[in-house]
């Protein structure tokens, strides 16, 4: 177990930053995901922890010791890698023993603690068999078991399960989160799946660009985004076009146009001009009659049924598409297309950003996390 | 975003990860290359522009453009390079063609004596055509006695036919790799629209190959240009670049060796100049291979098949029969230098007897080289395929040089920069073993850089990762990984090294004689039966390492 803390970490590649301005902390235990589109910097930043690149600017610690000088094979970690990387000339058991071999573990310590390392991936029957030709769920466990069995301070996890089948990838990623529980390894896992990420970590930092965008609990993410970047990453948004005016620097409110309708919300900052509103498919109301005066005008464009829940394809009348999406509806009761429809926002539930998208200016979360859900 | 982006000092990012193992294994890289490869080097450019006196001058260059003496040597050396390649061309393509497209017989043999031919020591084709074909040749006693008078080997035709026997194994080998791998949708296509098979070959599948035949065509010229054996042996009055060189060395040993130098840096801006406009030609019309529909072998009726066969056997055949014949001939008894009737060893006991140094110092030299070049050259390679950055561009550059290095030149080369304090190494085994090093460590190399571009990179980090430094993970998981990828490179070095004769023979002194210097001197002093019994124990310990390689990577493709 171990924290690790980022000093405005910054990584070069060339003139380009591949990692810029990291500063941030990863608390002992924590299951900690770095998640973001291909090429931002994910596995740059982990293979930094690693050891494997040296950060050009700042200072990296486990713990309180300070990490920069110190070379990867003596930062006591365990590593994972996306190509399982096995040693196609050991078997099983050797694989899972090369990190305690050269530890200088005792002959019968290493028995028993690959043995159990085998056991917690299922794969003590296995023990003496080549690696080379087994499945890659097979080799990943072994991956695994190699870097859990020398219990480092620190588990790093790139891109896992990016090569197995859906179906092993959802067990997987259960089974690694469990275990990482049990043992109760401080683990820094890396991925593009927005949905994986959510499913297994404690926290997420958001990455775009080798910039971290943000930070948070995976509800926080998904339902507080930051900014446009993050609300467009984690999920599917919705990016409606407004005003924000009549900004009132006692109340700290403004109110807030789309389509004619207005409704006087309080910001985070001062803003006044364009703005984007941000909103979730599922948390948009359509109804065929008229509920309530800050609903919008617009026609069903399509209708696609998913099983669980029925998405539309909505248009504005300005013009503005939109997607939303209702759950468990009963067949009867289900939208057509080309039916006027009217739309509820529900602008409380939703985050908006300054016209560039870069800053939020109102999110549901800005006094307690309960705020949108008084409505509901 | 124009930001700029302020990079780090240099002086913080090279003091970084440089100095682990691998840091100071590229340092000590580039002490012996600059030791033993740019200080060389130097010091023969640097004695070209002296006169006997010591003073600067570019005389040398100027006698060499105006003497006739020199420019015909220049002339001969293109002449029978040029004529080489083009045999070499013509008899190479049709072999590789045959044995990949048709189901001829006898393909692993063909394939194993076709190597053969081609890593026996080059002065041993020349040697044993000179006892076929020479003035005294048996062939020639034969005709003659029958009454048919056939002009001797001797002179430049003798040169190309003997460079061409042994040289054609480079085209086959790289036209039959190309041939196996060239994607078949490109000729299908052709065939589909109507084309004969002559105009199928000529417009689709050469152009294909030409990348591939063009470097096979430079492998030839290259070794004909810089080989010192065979037009020592028979090219009597004719006298090449390397011959040239070597003969105002030897003569000017104790003067200067100004005119010895002048001739191998222009050797070398030939070779470098060859080199280079392959390359070009090769650059500019590249086409990229992209499918991967590899060619199927074509089953041919008995009677072609039969006609094939014995076509392709016929040339392979003739090309050994150099080995042959020198086997046959150390059999042969003899009395004193003169042959007799019927078999004996008399000929091994006597080198036995006579020269059993050169046959322990062939051995021990090529030993030591070979081990050190296995361990070198998967270190090199290592660097130049993981630690790719400014600091080892250089590295590979500089291993670019021996290859336009002719072996001579490189023994020139060493011995004017080591007869000198502050080293001197001239007359010692260690510049014999320095020479076999830089001469044949590209092969080690090669073989080994192109195995670690296949190697996930990641399993030596999962190593380093799970607490193995550096150094020791190299030689864990890398290296042993590297192993069945690096042998096929390392034979070769291996089997050229033992065969070695261009530079040996301007840097070996009495006691540290090897085989093939042995043999040289032995041929030159009419003793053929002992020649032929030192040259018979290299090709069998060729043939033997050959077989063992074939056998041992599982009977894959060798590659030259
Ligand atoms: N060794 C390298 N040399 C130069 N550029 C690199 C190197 N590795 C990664 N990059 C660049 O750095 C950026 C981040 O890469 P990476 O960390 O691999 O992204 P991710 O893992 O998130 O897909 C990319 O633009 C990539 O092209
Ligand atoms: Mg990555």
């Amino acid at each position: 177990m171990q924290s690790v803390t980022f000093e405005h970490v910054t990584k070069y590649f060339g003139q380009s930053k591949a990692v810029n301005d990291a500063h941030f902390k990863i608390e002992e235990g924590e299951f900690f995901t770095l998640l973001g589109p291909s090429g931002c910097g994910k596995t740059t930043l982990l293979r930094t922890i690693a050891g494997f690149y040296k950060q050009e600017e700042g200072n990296l610690y486990f713990g309180d010791r300070l990490m920069n000088d110190v070379p990867t094979h003596n930062r006591d970690i365990g590593m994972v890698f996306q190509n399982y990387a096995i040693f196609p000339h050991m078997t099983v058991f050797e694989n899972v023993a090369y990190g305690l071999r050269a530890r200088k573990v005792s002959k019968k310590e290493i028995e028993e603690r690959v043995m159990e390392a085998l056991e917690m991936v299922e794969l003590g029957h296995l023990r003496d068999r080549a690696p080379s030709n087994m499945s890659g769920g097979q080799q990943q466990r072994i991956a695994l078991a190699r870097a859990i069995v020398i219990r480092p301070s620190l588990l790093l996890m790139d891109e896992p399960l990016s090569n197995l089948d859906a179906k092993l990838r959802i067990k997987m990623r259960s089974d690694i989160r469990k275990l990482q529980k049990d043992l109760n390894i401080t683990t820094i896992y890396v991925t593009h799946d927005q949905e994986e990420a959510l499913a297994v970590s404690d926290r997420i930092a958001v990455l775009s660009e080798g910039r971290v965008q943000q930070i948070g609990l995976p509800h926080e993410i998904y339902s507080y985004p930051s900014n446009r970047f993050v609300a467009n990453f984690i999920g599917t948004s919705n990016f409606v076009r407004g005003t924000s005016g009549q900004y009132n620097a006692a109340t700290g409110s403004a109110k807030i146009g789309v389509q004619g309708m207005s409704k006087t919300m309080k910001l985070t900052s001062a803003f006044e001009g364009e703005v984007l509103i941000s909103v979730r498919p599922e948390n948009i109301g359509v109804s065929v009659q008229r509920g309530h005066e800050e609903e919008l005008a617009g026609e069903i464009e399509t209708v696609t049924f998913l099983g669980e829940k029925v998405s539309y394809g909505i248009r504005l009348v300005d013009g503005q598409k939109l997607e939303a999406s209702v759950h468990s509806v009963e067949p009867r009761r289900m939208l057509r297309e080309k039916m006027s429809v009217f739309v509820d926002l529900r602008l409380d539930r939703a985050v908006i950003f300054d016209e560039t998208g870069k800053e939020a200016v109102y999110r549901a979360s800005q006094d307690d996390s309960s705020a949108g859900l008084e409505t509901a | 975003m124009q930001a700029k982006t302020i990079q780090a000092p240099v002086w913080k990012r090279l003091s970084l990860q440089v100095w682990d193992f691998w840091g100071w294994v590229t340092l000590l890289v580039y002490v012996f290359l600059a030791l033993f490869i740019v200080y060389p080097l130097f010091s023969l450019m640097a004695t070209s522009f002296y006169d006997e006196n010591g003073v600067f001058s570019f005389q040398n260059y100027i006698d060499f453009a105006t003497l006739k003496y020199f420019r015909n040597a220049l002339w001969h050396s293109f002449a029978v390079s040029g004529l080489a390649t083009f045999f070499a061309i013509l008899i190479g393509v049709p072999m590789a063609y045959v044995t990949t497209r048709y189901n001829v017989r006898f393909k692993g043999l063909m394939h194993i004596m076709i190597i053969m031919s081609l890593v026996s020591p080059p002065f041993i084709g020349a040697y044993s055509w000179i006892l076929m074909l020479g003035n005294n040749g048996f062939i020639t006693n034969f005709l003659r006695d029958i009454g048919i008078h056939i002009k001797s080997i001797y002179g430049m035709h003798g040169i190309v036919f003997v460079f061409t026997l042994q040289l054609y194994p480079h085209i086959y080998l790289y036209v039959s790799g190309a041939l196996k791998t060239i994607d078949t949708s490109l000729e299908e296509a052709a065939e589909s629209l109507g084309m004969s098979a002559w105009k199928r070959l000529r417009t689709v599948t050469l152009p294909l190959i030409f990348p591939t035949l063009s470097a096979g065509a430079l492998m030839v010229f290259m070794a004909s240009f810089a080989d010192f054996g065979t037009p020592m042996l028979i090219g009597q009055g004719y006298k090449t670049l390397p011959i040239l060189a070597y003969e105002q060395f030897i003569s000017e040993m104790g003067g200067n060796a100004a005119m010895a130098s002048t001739l191998s840096v222009v050797l070398i801006l030939c070779t470098t100049m060859i080199l280079f406009a392959q390359r070009y030609i090769v650059s500019r019309k590249n086409y990229a291979m992209s499918g991967m529909r590899t060619p199927k072998v074509k089953q041919l009726r008995p009677l072609p098949k039969f006609l094939l066969t014995l076509g392709a056997l016929a040339v392979v055949s003739v090309s050994i029969i150099p080995q042959a014949t020198v086997i046959v001939t150390s059999f042969i008894k003899k009395k004193g230098p003169v042959f007799h009737k019927g078999f004996s060893l008399d000929s091994y006991r006597e080198i036995l007897f006579r020269v059993p140094k050169a046959i322990i110092n062939t051995y021990t030299y090529s030993i030591l080289s070979i081990v050190i070049m296995v361990v070198v050259g998967m270190l090199v390679a290592y660097i130049l395929v993981r630690r790719k950055s400014k600091l080892t561009a250089a590295m590979d550059s500089i291993l670019m040089l021996p290859y336009v290095m002719p072996g001579t030149v490189l023994g020139i080369s060493l011995i004017i920069a080591f007869n000198k304090p502050p080293i001197v190494l001239t007359g010692t085994w260690i510049i014999l073993v320095i020479a076999y090093i830089v001469r044949k460590i590209p092969y080690t190399i090669r073989s080994s850089t192109a195995i670690l571009h296949q190697l996930d990179r990641n399993v030596e980090e999962a190593s380093i990762s799970l607490g193995v430094p550096p150094a020791k993970t190299f030689f864990k998981t890398t290296a042993r990984l590297m192993v069945p990828g690096v042998a096929s490179g390392a034979i070769l070095s291996w089997v050229t090294t033992i065969n070695e004769l261009s530079s040996t023979i301007v840097l070996y002194f009495g006691a540290t004689a090897t085989i093939s210097v042995t043999i040289y001197s032995e041929v030159f002093t009419s003793n053929y039966g002992t020649g032929a019994a030192l040259a018979s124990i290299l090709s069998l310990t060729t043939l033997v390492s050959l077989l063992i390689a074939y056998f041992v990577s599982g009977r894959k493709e060798m590659n030259v």
